[in-house]
């Protein structure tokens, strides 16, 4: 982003606009964050894909300043429909221009007929770098793939209310607003 | 610098021989060349008979396009179809600086001149890469170029090298040492009048384009003598009361109206006619304020070389609502058009048409999309486009395509004339544009708008080849994301492109099969050029803040 000669004044009303944009106050939600981090770590699997604190899986996001970074319904909506807005990747420094890699579902078929899932670290024409379902790095040229599909989708399961009631919700989502990257 | 291992010969051995080459081989120009090369004498010098020739002279890159005909085509096809995989990098030369390098390198008798980020400026060894020189300009700290402290480089006459700096002054420097000859101021910065623009050397004039268009300047084109640094013309972009054009601007709306000329035309020494295009009536994206068809902004002008006066004008987006820039190298070419011969003006324009033109006249011939366009359902018979109203801007926001950078942009197109096809780079992105009044600020952002890509699209793009008379694409080669960079075809056959993803790929120019590529580390935004030193050819790109050279492994 370039720098910019706003006026202090200019500055202020860009900030109070989009803190506008945000849909809902930073006010805690009442759950319980033990039991919540109990639910991340056990039950809920949520570790198996996301780190905190240097632990858990690497497939998703690193949730270490998810509270820090997100409303209290975005993290709802991140669980119960995971879809709904897919959170950016890696973002090339050297083209400002580019638009930032997302957690999407990426699918290849090589020429020899396997099909891998996962998470593209990085793409471009001649390559793909990709992390699959088994967290396992994959390189691969794209001279050696029939096809990358990539789908507007996240690869976490929807957290519906079957699999995840209200109560455990709000403990789960206390917890991640609990995670500041200072512990 | 010695140059006596060049000459003639060696030159001849390496461009293609067709009869016309052949025929010319002993111009006036080659056979001074090559005596003066023969008794090992320095040859740094650029006539303007000798940018003339370059066509012929393909070991040097002499004019931001190659030529003044716009191509961005060599002669030289040492390194062709069959070699390609072969070729190897030879050097890199890093300017150390934050953002990118846009520059097209000029090339004289075994010197490559650059410019960079932030108008630095360098000459280096092109055998070796190591700096003879370096430049950086003393730069106001508050400057306001729209899209990065960049420049496109050079121009040259004599022993003189020509700079367009980002705080709107023209400076010449000393081909040998970079010092600064003289340094002319053309335009206020402090009202964000800025140039990124390489300048064109025409006969003794330097000519240059302003760049500000999202900032609310009056757009101008410039002539400089190269010898004094003084204006010789200005062509104001936007019409004055009095003067023809004006009545196509509501009220005051003129004297904020933009119609910057930041890209570097192209001219025809047979008329004496520059063609330059400008961009964007200010503010880009928000019309309320500025009715009617806002001349000459999105436009080709025909200036006359020696008079700056406008000899005609054709206007691709009249009013222009989506910052459709017209800032597209314009191409020469002489070719059949409908059963007559015809001197052709072939542009293919960021609005997502590719236009033929008449040059002689300015006369529209046809029009066809090159891609998807939704903002006008087609170009009419008389060349203006038919608005699909649903596509203007408003505040809740609406999709348009091609987006606010365009179906193609800046980034230089190419011309081949043994596939007699157009190569230009494309982007797929289709943008949300929402527009709303804005006051004019001295200095201030003026673009009624903000645009952002449509939230369900992860833009893409291509490097089409296309027939530029029918509108045809011959083949597409898909890149992962929207390009930056241009496209260098050359007599071996190939096309040289970057991608916005660090990639630099050499293709067939025939069929578009991708030969090689190499991974440099950083997105291209400029346009590869080639020349010949020591019986070998050189293929130069930017990308990030380096120059990368290659050629074939020495035998």
């Amino acid at each position: 982003m370039p720098a910019n000669s706003f006026e202090d004044s200019e500055i202020n009303a860009i900030i109070a606009y989009l803190r506008s944009l945000s849909p809902s106050s930073k006010a805690a939600i009442a759950g319980n964050r033990e039991k919540g981090q109990q639910i991340f770590f056990g039950k809920g699997t949520c570790s198996e894909c996301h780190m905190v604190n240097g632990k858990g899986g690497r497939l998703g996001p690193d949730l270490t300043r998810v509270g820090a970074a997100r409303s209290t319904s975005y993290l709802i909506d991140s669980i119960r429909q995971p879809s709904k807005d897919l959170s950016d990747g890696m973002v090339d420094p050297n083209n400002h221009y580019a638009n930032a890699l997302v957690y999407d579902t990426v699918t290849i078929v090589t020429r020899t007929g396997q099909q891998v899932t996962g998470i593209a670290r990085n793409e471009d024409t001649f390559s793909i770098q990709l992390l699959d379902t088994n967290q396992q790095l994959r390189l691969l040229l794209k001279r050696d793939l029939v096809s990358v599909k990539h789908e507007r989708r996240s690869l976490m399961p929807a957290y519906t209310s079957d699999v995840l009631g209200d109560t455990e919700l709000r403990d789960v989502v206390a917890y991640l607003e609990s995670l500041r990257g200072n512990q | 610098m010695r140059s006596q291992h060049r000459g003639q010969p060696r030159e001849m051995c390496y461009t293609r021989p067709t009869a016309w080459r052949a025929l010319l081989a002993c111009s006036s120009f080659l056979c001074l060349s090559a005596a003066a090369f023969g008794q090992g004498q320095p040859s740094t010098e650029v006539t303007y008979k000798s940018i003339l020739n370059a066509p012929l002279a393909a070991e040097n890159w002499l004019t931001y396009s190659g030529r003044y005909a716009g191509w961005r085509y060599s002669a030289l096809h040492q390194i062709n179809t069959a070699n390609v995989a072969r070729l190897r990098l030879e050097w890199a030369f890093q300017t150390a600086d934050q953002g990118q390098l846009e520059t097209t390198p000029l090339v004289v008798d075994g010197v490559l001149y650059g410019t960079g980020q932030n108008n630095r400026a360098f000459a280096v060894d092109a055998r070796t890469g190591r700096a003879i020189w370096r430049y950086q300009r003393s730069l106001p700290e508050k400057l306001q170029p729209c899209c990065g402290m960049v420049n496109r480089g050079f121009a040259m006459l004599g022993h003189s090298l020509f700079m367009a700096t980002l705080d709107a002054h023209v400076v010449a420097l000393d081909a040998k040492t970079g010092n600064v000859l003289w340094d002319t101021v053309a335009a206020d910065y402090r009202k964000a009048y800025t140039f990124t623009v390489a300048p064109l050397v025409v006969k003794n004039k330097v000519i240059v384009g302003i760049s500000g268009g999202e900032y609310g300047v009056r757009g101008f084109v410039d002539a400089y003598d190269a010898e004094s640094g003084r204006r010789v013309w200005r062509f104001n972009t936007v019409p004055s009361p009095g003067e023809p054009g004006h009545e196509t601007w509501t009220g005051d709306s003129w004297k904020t109206g933009g119609a910057p000329a930041w890209i570097t035309g192209s001219y025809d020494p047979e008329l004496n006619l520059i063609y330059w295009p400008t961009g964007n009536p200010s503010p880009s994206d928000y019309g309320g304020e500025r009715g009617g068809a806002n001349l000459y902004s999105n436009s080709m002008l025909a200036l006359d070389a020696d008079s700056g006066q406008l000899k005609w004008y054709f206007q691709f987006t009249p009013h222009d609502l989506h910052d459709y820039d017209a800032t597209q190298v314009p191409l020469l070419v002489d070719a059949e058009w409908q059963g007559q011969q015809k001197k052709l003006l072939i542009q293919a324009n960021r609005n997502g048409f590719v236009y033929v033109l008449d040059r002689t006249n300015g006369r529209f011939l046809g029009a066809k999309p090159f891609g998807h366009v939704t903002w006008a359902k087609g170009i009419g018979a008389d060349g203006r486009p038919i608005v699909d109203p649903a596509a203007q801007p408003d505040a809740k926001g609406v999709v348009v395509c091609p987006g606010a950078l365009g179906l193609t942009n800046w980034y230089s197109p190419s011309y081949n004339p043994d596939t007699k096809l157009l190569y230009v780079a494309t982007s797929d992105e289709c943008d949300v544009f929402s527009a709303m009044p804005q006051p004019y600020v001295a200095g201030h952002d003026f673009m009624g708008s903000v645009y952002a890509p449509k939230p369900d699209q992860r833009p893409s793009g291509s490097l089409e080849a296309l027939d530029p008379l029918s509108g045809q694409t011959k083949w597409r080669f898909r890149y992962f994301s929207s390009p930056n960079g241009g496209a260098l075809s050359t007599a071996g056959g190939l096309v040289f492109a970057g991608d916005s993803d660090g990639n630099f790929i050499a293709l067939d120019a025939r069929t578009g099969n991708d030969f090689w590529h190499i991974q440099l580390g950083a997105a291209v935004y400029s346009t590869a050029i080639t020349y010949l030193l020591d019986g070998r050819q050189y293929v130069v790109i930017p990308a990030g803040a380096g120059l990368f050279a290659f050629a074939m492994p020495r035998e």
